[in-house]
């Protein structure tokens, strides 16, 4: 893929973002007076302005040609499913208690980046799930959910 | 003053005290290392532990804790690009790429000692300064923090000099996500469909993923060869050669830190930021910044460690506090019986004397104490990415996890963290997102403060000198790096035709 | 067979269960909810509530910090928890507050068990010693004549924005209202001169008012304070304005009454023990003790008031 789509796909992104968030300022109410600006001002500027960055940028990539690297889609695959996992970690920590979910979380991270050493990844999962709990649970008192 | 200093040390050489102060620099080592703690939340930790204390040796722990902090919040941004403590964030832009080079002892080492020049010097500047320099904090209200604010966000153009618009986008970005949460100033709710962002994006948070997550997956793209392209020891240290290119960068680090962080509510962290534009302004090789320049981890280190020394004088001097950690030590005290504020000094001149020969003490000690642990801790870099991208990982979802016992930390974290690759993929920087999502909020409450306080005549930001003044190195701080750009590529063209 | 293991099952569960219920509460640790953030005053007065009620609890009473959401966060909390006792929460009245404002219509006042109060504070209205007015008369008539006066505090909506309100109402004069982060700010642009006046607690400006730089020249509370013996209540100088903050503990609605008892007897026995009124005497506050009922009483006649107040905003 090129470096060019992605460039692009920000910038359109952060139009959008710029779209979104000057709408959602509409609906702020009018200012107290006084003076003041009002809740609306700086969240309507700064939208304007990043609607206007955006466009430029994603002109900029249509025009020039110099960001032509590619980026193995392969690996961006990788690490979106990767983010997945991630994701998936995060969900589960409330469900199921955060020393369980880790402990069955560390191997599958590893194994599937391509670690294949068994003992270090025992040995980082059980050490990992013990630091937690002794710095993180204990010393520092942090009510971890469990 | 002197006889003041002099039985400050004797109280600081007591057995309670000097075992107070070895414990809080340990604590504070270590707390500041782990992201998602940081001084505030180490200082109220140990709050409890108080209780049966003295007052000297109490204060002699949270405060020795404090500074620490600043020392070990680089070590975790060096070696994987986590910021311990938000003011550390400058030290990984340069720290993290030297690691990634096989030099992590080298920017350890250099982090370590600036961290120690910054807080030796600037506890001497705090000693002999106080006093004179409490006026100097009150003068800063709505206007001159607008112009603070402004300021802090100029250096955008300076971090993104190569890709303007991209740093631009990105600073725009994270102002408007610095508008989520309650207006301050007519205290409606500004794109909160929940409740719990009525407080805002929690920032350490959204740095954490920006920086820390995002660099978990960079590093499950698998690409190894990491050990391979290194020269030399991973645990090195600094050269003497090294360790003197970055002398003049401490001195001003020093001063710049110490006077920021007077100003309340400007810390440590915007200490670093404006060290670090500046040391980056003034090099003879800027293009190094950002890319592993060791005088830009020592701006920004001598910058957060002697804003500390900064944040104290209007909390010692006045019982105002100069930082949000410098406020949880105002609770401190107030445990502890003695009253923070102008009387002090007077009343109680033991308590500031002993925190300065704390400080001054611990400056050395910490000085050896991090060089040899960074001996240690440089060989991090050698461990493999996988193990590496996990245990980031697990860190960073505790430590912000502990930000407020509350999952909705890690969630954001996750969020900006998968935001923050695609940014870096597609060469827009992070550290302009930062930077405006801490200093969004100072803006746009103190524009419209100042607004209200001249009835609505802007005027009132020209006519207050200091405002005026930082104002104008605010433009010229924004301006000169797109002029820059503009002449490079003008000569460059007329070189190539 | 099966049968009997049945009956034996049923039986073991009814003992288990039993023995369960009658356990003597508390069992284990007591959280004390705080929506502060570590080393605040309300979070300081919880860690200190904590400290001296453990013995007479025998269990630990642990402050977990929920900070976020306006105060919500801190309530949802609370009212997720079951009602066994286990989970109170620390609050205060501009925490109260912010459910005719900002929580509106994410809780009520009603979810809510009053457990007892422990301090009660009044607002101050402060200058500087050095300033052109010396009395809250001065200020009126400076209004009156035009000027501009930058009155600041924490807040908007809050109970000091809604005691300024109420005092340019009752004196028909208009203010500028700066809202600040905290205390301690509103003290510091005070102390520099970017607010004429500001409203605060009067903790916050002891010192400076020993140090001789700032005067109070006002408190909103029923009676005179005795370590501001000099400043009049608004109510001596006129103004019908009684507004004080509340530091107390809640539960959620629905814990058992004899729990209840307990808890509360306990928090008075740690507060009445000469460490906690040292404390109190050092953070300059006055015991605002109140019981269960008393404490349900105050606390919804003020949540009324502001709801009433609410009404100048608009």
């Amino acid at each position: 893929m090129l470096f060019r789509f992605g460039e692009i796909g920000i910038s359109v992104l952060s139009v959008l973002a710029g779209i979104a968030f000057g709408l959602g300022s509409r609906n702020f109410p009018a200012s107290a007076g006084g003076g003041d600006l009002g809740p609306a001002f700086f969240p309507g500027i700064l939208s304007l302005i990043l609607i206007i960055l955006g466009s430029l940028q994603c002109l900029f990539s249509l025009r020039y040609n110099r960001s032509d690297k590619r980026i193995p889609l392969k690996t961006l695959f990788r690490v979106i499913v990767g983010m997945g996992l991630c994701t998936f970690y995060i969900y589960m920590i409330p469900v199921c208690g955060y020393f369980y979910v880790t402990i069955a979380f560390c191997p599958l991270f590893l194994l599937y980046q391509g670690y294949r050493k068994i003992p270090w990844i025992v040995g980082i999962s059980v050490g990992f799930v013990i630091l937690a709990y002794g710095v993180f649970y204990r010393m520092l008192a942090v009510a971890l959910p469990l | 003053m002197l006889e003041n200093l002099v039985s400050g040390f004797g109280y600081a050489f007591q057995q309670h005290s000097l075992a107070a102060l070895c414990a809080g620099t340990l604590i504070g080592y270590f707390i500041g290392a782990m992201p998602g703690l940081n001084p505030t939340l180490g200082i109220s930790l140990l709050i409890p532990f108080t209780f049966g204390m003295k007052p000297i040796p109490a204060m002699i722990l949270l405060s020795s804790l404090y500074m620490a902090c600043e020392y070990g919040g680089a070590i975790t941004a060096i070696l994987i690009n986590t910021p311990g403590t938000s003011a550390a964030a400058a030290t990984a832009l340069d720290g993290y790429p030297l690691t990634l080079q096989g030099k992590a002892g080298k920017a350890l080492g250099i982090s370590i000692i600036s961290s120690g020049l910054g807080s030796f010097f600037s506890t001497l500047l705090l000693i002999a300064f106080a006093i004179p320099l409490a006026r100097f904090a009150l003068s800063f209200g709505g206007p001159e923090y607008f112009a603070l604010a402004l300021f802090g966000l100029s250096i955008v153009s300076s971090l993104a000099s190569d890709s303007l618009i991209k740093g631009w986008s990105a600073a725009i970005m994270g102002l408007l996500f610095s508008c989520v949460g309650m207006d301050t100033i007519n205290g409606v709710g500004r794109y909160t469909p929940h409740l719990y962002l009525l407080e805002g994006l929690p920032f350490i948070a959204v740095m954490i993923g920006l920086f820390a997550i995002s660099e978990v997956f960079v590093l499950l793209e698998g690409r190894s060869g990491k050990g391979e392209n290194f020269t030399g020891r991973v645990d090195a240290l600094p050269t003497g050669a090294e360790m003197k290119s970055c002398g003049i960068t401490v001195v001003r680090g020093t001063l710049i830190g110490f006077i920021v962080g007077i100003i309340p509510a400007a810390g440590a962290n915007i200490a670093s930021w404006v060290s670090y534009n500046d040391a980056k302004r003034r090099s003879r090789s800027p293009e190094l910044f950002g890319n592993g320049a060791l005088e830009g981890i020592a701006a920004s280190e001598s910058a957060n460690n002697s804003a500390v020394s900064g944040a104290l004088v209007p909390l010692l001097t006045l019982g105002i506090p100069g930082s949000s950690a410098a406020a949880v030590l105002i609770g401190a005290l107030t445990i502890q019986g003695l009253q923070p504020g102008p009387l002090l000094f007077t009343r109680n001149p033991e308590i500031p004397y002993s925190i300065f020969a704390a400080f001054l003490l611990s400056a050395p000690l910490m000085t050896v104490f991090g060089l040899t642990c960074s001996k240690f801790f440089a060989r991090v870099s050698s461990v493999p990415d996988e193990i590496l991208a996990f245990c980031i990982f697990g860190v960073c979802v505790l430590g912000t996890y502990a930000i407020g016992n509350s999952m909705f930390h890690v969630w954001v974290s996750l969020g900006f963290g998968v935001l923050g690759y695609f940014m870096r993929k597609f060469g827009f920087p992070t550290a302009p997102m930062v930077l405006a999502i801490v200093l969004g909020p100072m803006a746009e409450t103190n524009l419209r403060l100042a607004l209200l306080m001249g009835g609505g005549n802007a005027g009132i930001f020209f006519s207050r000198p200091i405002s005026l003044v930082i104002i104008l190195v605010s433009l010229a701080s924004f301006l000169s790096p797109i002029f820059k750009n503009i002449v490079h590529k003008k000569l460059s063209s007329r070189e190539g035709q | 067979m099966t049968k009997f293991v049945l009956t034996m099952s049923l039986a073991i569960l009814l003992l288990v269960v039993c023995t369960t219920a009658d356990a003597a509460f508390p069992e284990k640790n007591i959280t004390i909810l705080n929506s502060s953030t570590a080393g605040s005053p309300t979070d300081l007065l919880a860690r200190q509530v904590a400290h001296y009620t453990e013995p007479h609890l025998k269990q630990p009473l642990i402050v977990l910090n929920k900070p976020g959401g306006g105060g919500g966060v801190m309530f949802a909390a609370l009212l997720a928890a079951p009602t066994d006792g286990y989970t109170i929460g620390s609050v205060t009245a501009a925490q109260m507050a912010a459910l005719q404002a900002q929580l509106k219509n994410d809780f009520s006042f009603d979810s809510f068990d009053f457990l007892c109060n422990v301090q009660l504070e009044p607002y101050a209205i402060a200058v500087l010693t050095d300033s052109p007015w010396q009395s809250i008369g001065d200020v009126v008539e400076a209004a009156k004549s035009g000027k501009n006066i930058l009155f600041g505090g924490q807040g908007t909506g809050s109970s000091m924005h809604l005691m300024a309100l109420q005092l340019s109402k009752l004196a028909d004069v208009k203010f500028t209202w700066l809202p600040y982060q905290g205390g301690a700010e509103s003290v510091t642009n005070l102390l520099g001169g970017h607010a004429e006046i500001i409203a605060t607690a009067p903790a916050t400006v002891m010192q400076y008012v020993e140090a001789g730089q700032v005067k109070v020249l006002a408190i909103s509370g029923e009676s005179r304070l005795s370590y501001l013996p000099d400043a009049p209540t608004l109510k001596e100088l006129g103004y019908d304005i009684v507004l004080t903050q509340y530091r107390g503990f809640i539960a959620k609605k629905g814990i058992p009454e004899e729990i209840k008892a307990q808890l509360v007897d306990a928090i008075s026995k740690g507060i009445r023990e000469p460490g906690f009124k040292e404390f109190m005497a050092q953070s300059k506050q006055e015991d605002g003790y109140m019981d269960p009922a008393a404490f349900y009483e105050y606390a919804k006649k003020d949540f009324d008031k502001i709801g009433e107040l609410m009404q100048l905003m608009q």
